[in-house]
């Protein structure tokens, strides 16, 4: 399968797409509805073959795919596991995505797998990790990938940078790109009391080469019978708050019109609903095209 | 206090998030965590901002675990199966990060859980779940063309040699695991008689993509699993001939005909060759 040829360009364009969930292949086959591209999780695809392959082989053939990975623990101090980047690699060869992309996070100690998007220290040191395993990465995959800025809960006491200057210094050392996930930049604001709007007008827009939107959920923190204050949660289980969305249109005047994905990964809406969502993106992104047109 | 390495940062977080409770040692960890309320107590705020990830890590994987085995949790309900399923994340995390892969430590696991000791038959539930996942995750491959198993000389047939499709699984219980499998998928399963059964000889395959279990005759049982191990079509029937007054069952030579052709029936096989033969004339 490897030199598998599909008849549509792996090229991801600056249009809306959705994240692949299973509930949706049989309505995306029979339907082809009106979108740009799907986003699936590598770490879902690394079985050998069955029902998975099957679908993902037929929608890809009408579809650009980009490949977004949660397991890779970029940020582990030990390096990134061989064998999971070889499983990377194998599903690059057999599915041609038009990007791929990775988070600012990690997940694996030694032998254990975390599971979760975990945060890093802002450190010189951590840098430096970053920096050696994008390199590793992006040497084995023999191609650039994406950095995704994530969302977190709890700061640490020794940084050497904030998290925005960590991520732009990693891209332009280690030379990938930016995935600009609004959503994750919004709950990490409201949850470490920080501008979401400076925060993206620090990064550079021609480092970013996609976005993220998806919904989150509140959490109210009580210590000793006393409310502390609430924790915004991203849990990508409902729609895009309006907030994010606001955040959203100002991301697009500053970075320009870029691939925007829909990511919905608990409490599975119906296709219709996830699509209304992406149609919702895709009427920002338009608006910017007639914008720059004029 | 020292700046910790990276490393030693992700070992404790490590520890933190897969230990049952936190305690003592866990004070290291958490005052490194900014106080970001000034109202509240620093330890307490750090303690919950770090059980946000304690949470999002077990409920991820015990999760993971629950959608693996479906049937199991229900015989065991959800509250035990929960508690088992977390007992294993904690002592047993994946070591791949794709959970496709994840699981199969559980069928031992469950066998040896306080809770569940009694239920014999629970383990090989298990196993049945779990032998269904991985058929259905299995890699693809092509069935055996039956046009070239029709060009073997006749005299040749007793040589032949199967290589079987990777998605296929064997194995037998003393319990009626199938007929458990199949009561649990429905919304009122029936009383299940345990007592008095001859037991399973199960066959998991795959056909279009969708996973079948048949609870094959002991004889027919023998016989596949007798090729899969790579004996030639004779070397396996002889066995099987040899097993027949251990199941009870007789077993007439003609018999050989209809069971392959049953098996042949089915997509199990991937290729074959003139094993003994070539072997042979590979040895000269």
């Amino acid at each position: 399968m490897s030199s598998s040829t599909y008849q549509v360009a792996s090229t991801i364009p600056a249009d809306a797409g959705v994240g692949l969930k299973p509930q949706h292949f049989d309505t995306i086959l029979d339907s082809n509805p009106a979108i740009g591209w799907f986003e699936i999780h590598a770490e879902n695809y690394m079985s050998g073959g069955g029902a998975r392959h099957q679908y993902l082989t037929k929608i890809r053939d009408k579809y650009p795919i980009s490949l977004h990975g949660v397991g890779l623990s970029l940020g582990s101090a030990e390096g990134v596991c061989p064998k999971h980047l070889s499983a990377m690699k194998k599903l690059i060869d057999r599915y041609q995505p038009g990007l791929v992309s990775e988070h600012l996070s990690w997940s694996r100690w030694h032998s254990s797998v975390l599971n979760d998007l975990l945060p890093t220290p802002y450190t010189d040191e951590s840098m430096d990790v970053f920096c050696q395993n994008i390199d590793h990465t992006q040497t084995v995959l023999g191609q650039q990938i994406l950095i995704e800025n994530p969302s977190s809960y709890f700061q640490l006491q020794h940084s050497d940078f904030s998290e925005v200057e960590f991520l732009v210094t990693l891209a332009r050392r280690s030379g990938c790109k930016i995935l600009l996930d609004v959503n994750n930049v919004y709950v990490s604001a409201c949850n470490h009391v920080f501008d979401p709007q400076q925060y993206i007008k620090a990064i550079p827009s021609e480092l970013v080469a996609e976005i993220h939107l998806a919904g989150h959920s509140l959490e109210q923190i009580v210590s000793g019978g006393v409310n502390q204050g609430q924790i915004r949660i991203d849990d990508h289980g409902s729609l895009t708050c309006d907030a994010v969305w606001q955040l959203y249109q100002f991301t697009l005047a500053h970075v320009g019109s870029k691939p925007t994905l829909i990511e919905w990964d608990s409490n599975i809406p119906t296709w219709q609903v996830l699509h209304q969502e992406a149609m919702l993106a895709q009427q920002h992104l338009d608006q910017l095209k007639v914008v720059s047109d004029d | 206090m020292t700046k910790q390495t990276l490393a030693q940062f992700q070992q404790q977080f490590t520890t933190q998030l897969l230990s049952e409770q936190l305690d003592q040692s866990s004070l290291e960890f958490l005052s490194q965590l900014k106080q970001q309320f000034p109202q509240g107590d620093a330890l307490d705020e750090a303690t919950l901002r770090l059980n946000i990830y304690r949470n999002n890590v077990i409920f991820s994987l015990s999760s993971a675990i629950g959608d693996l085995y479906p049937i199991v949790k229900r015989l065991i309900g959800d509250e035990c199966f929960n508690q088992a399923a977390i007992d294993f994340v904690r002592r047993y995390p994946p070591s791949h990060s794709a959970l496709v892969f994840y699981g199969a430590g559980f069928i031992e696991f469950i066998k040896r859980y306080p809770a569940c000791v009694t239920l014999e038959y629970l383990t090989d539930v298990a196993k049945l779940e779990y032998y269904s996942h991985s058929v259905f995750h299995e890699t693809d491959s092509d069935n055996l063309d039956p046009a070239l198993l029709a060009q073997v000389a006749p005299e040749q047939l007793g040589q032949l040699v199967f290589k079987l499709q990777p998605a296929v699984r064997l194995f037998k219980s003393p319990w009626p695991v199938e007929a458990i499998w199949q009561e649990n998928l429905k919304q009122q399963p029936q009383f299940i008689e345990l007592e008095h059964t001859s037991g399973d000889y199960l066959l998991i395959y795959r056909q279009d993509f969708e996973v079948q279990v048949v609870n094959l005759n002991p004889h027919c049982y023998h016989f596949i699993e007798q090729l899969m191990l790579g004996h030639n079509i004779s070397e396996a029937w002889q066995h099987t001939v040899q097993q027949a007054p251990s199941v009870n069952q007789p077993l007439d030579d003609d018999e050989l005909g209809p069971i392959l052709g049953y098996l042949l029936s089915l997509p199990l096989f991937a290729t074959f060759n003139l094993g003994t033969i070539y072997n042979e004339e590979h040895n000269e």
